[in-house]
């Protein structure tokens, strides 16, 4: 189990994770702040189970994932800012037009917290394999899913262009 | 970026999720049914010489240990279950059950009470006993209609009351789980 100094010196070192799940799930600067809370808070009454058997970073994934989720603090239409998009690294601004990319994160922003979270760790360059072992479906079906979702934000994003 | 004492704060915080408000109810109503236990207790002794307030106590700790029993069982079940390094699917569905036995248990202590306290007070009322312990009827015919209707009409404003609140608390949230965990579940 580790310490309350050893936890915090990790969790340092691997915070882009909860920035990146508040950003995504959270709009305004408030609820991401709550969320980034209640993700350290559970995280941290977890990490006593966290045996090691998978990264740390895959485990912190697994946490802020299934708590953002459940996370029904504030009902609000979500919509991802400029400012979250940049933390989920899906694409190097300086290679494709702001517009596109503000395209995309609307079309992401619309996604369900369930897709959205398919979306996250596709992103993240997680295997089907390893999305399937933290959604807890197979990886038949994330492929399925992922296949569903790229063909909305095609179609999305080119709404959200023409706009 | 946020430094490690900024972290380090984080970690006194007091966390929102519904499961720990759960916790904190049940922990609150346990509490509250063992001291009410102690409390029964001390009336099952000082009134040993007026037989309904005896029986009542009497009725009242069966009561209370029924439901702590369940109390302390959902409380356990929520302890084992809980734990958030699950799969998401396994998280919703836990969450979904430990709400849903919740608000099952929450709904059953309240109806089974409400009828049962206002039977015991119709009848604390109604029998009254004199300086040497013998019973007579205190309340006129009337009365009791009066009575008996109040007491039926609260009994179905606490149940639409009771169901009103257990939904806005709890049953939004669960739809909204239980909504989630399908689109987990669809395969496209």
């Amino acid at each position: 189990m580790l310490s309350e100094k050893d936890f915090i010196n990790t969790v340092e070192q691997h915070q882009q994770i909860l920035f990146k799940v508040c950003n995504m799930y959270m709009d305004t600067k408030a609820d991401r702040e709550d969320l980034f809370q209640e993700i350290l808070l559970n995280a941290w009454k977890g990490s006593k189970n966290f045996k090691g058997d998978s990264k740390f970073s895959t485990w912190l994934y697994s946490v802020a994932l299934n708590t953002a989720i459940s996370f029904f603090k504030k009902e609000k239409k979500i919509q991802l800012t400029l400012d979250s998009a940049s933390s989920t690294h899906l694409h190097d601004p300086s290679d494709v037009q702001q517009e596109q990319l503000e395209a995309m994160n609307k079309a992401i922003a619309e996604l369900s917290a369930i897709d959205k979270a398919i979306v996250m760790l596709y992103l993240e360059d997680y295997s089907y394999r390893h999305v399937a072992e933290i959604m807890g479906i197979t990886a038949n079906n994330v492929a399925v899913k992922m296949n569903r979702i790229k063909t909305i934000l095609k179609e999305s994003s080119k709404k959200h262009l023409h706009q | 970026m946020k430094k490690a004492p900024e972290l380090a704060d984080y970690l006194h915080g007091q966390t929102q999720s519904i499961v720990s408000t759960i916790k904190k109810n049940l922990r609150f109503e346990i509490a509250f049914a063992m001291l009410f236990l102690v409390f029964d207790c001390i009336m099952i002794i000082l009134f040993d010489n007026i037989f309904f307030l005896r029986l009542f106590s009497i009725l009242l700790l069966v009561f209370c240990l029924y439901f702590l029993y369940y109390l302390a069982k959902l409380l356990r079940y929520i302890n084992i279950q809980y734990s958030l390094d699950s799969s998401v699917k396994e998280q919703l569905s836990n969450y979904i059950q430990i709400i849903s036995r919740f608000k099952r248990l929450y709904f059953q202590l309240t109806m089974v009470m409400i009828p049962l306290m206002l039977v015991m007070a119709f009848i604390a009322g109604y029998l009254d006993h004199d300086q040497s312990g013998n019973y007579s009827i205190s309340f006129s015919s009337q009365t009791v209609f009066i009575y008996s209707g109040l007491s039926v009409c609260w009994i179905f404003m606490m149940y639409f009351i009771t169901r009103w609140y257990i939904k806005r608390r709890y049953g939004n949230h669960l739809d909204k789980l239980e909504k989630l965990l399908n689109d987990l579940q669809q395969s496209a």
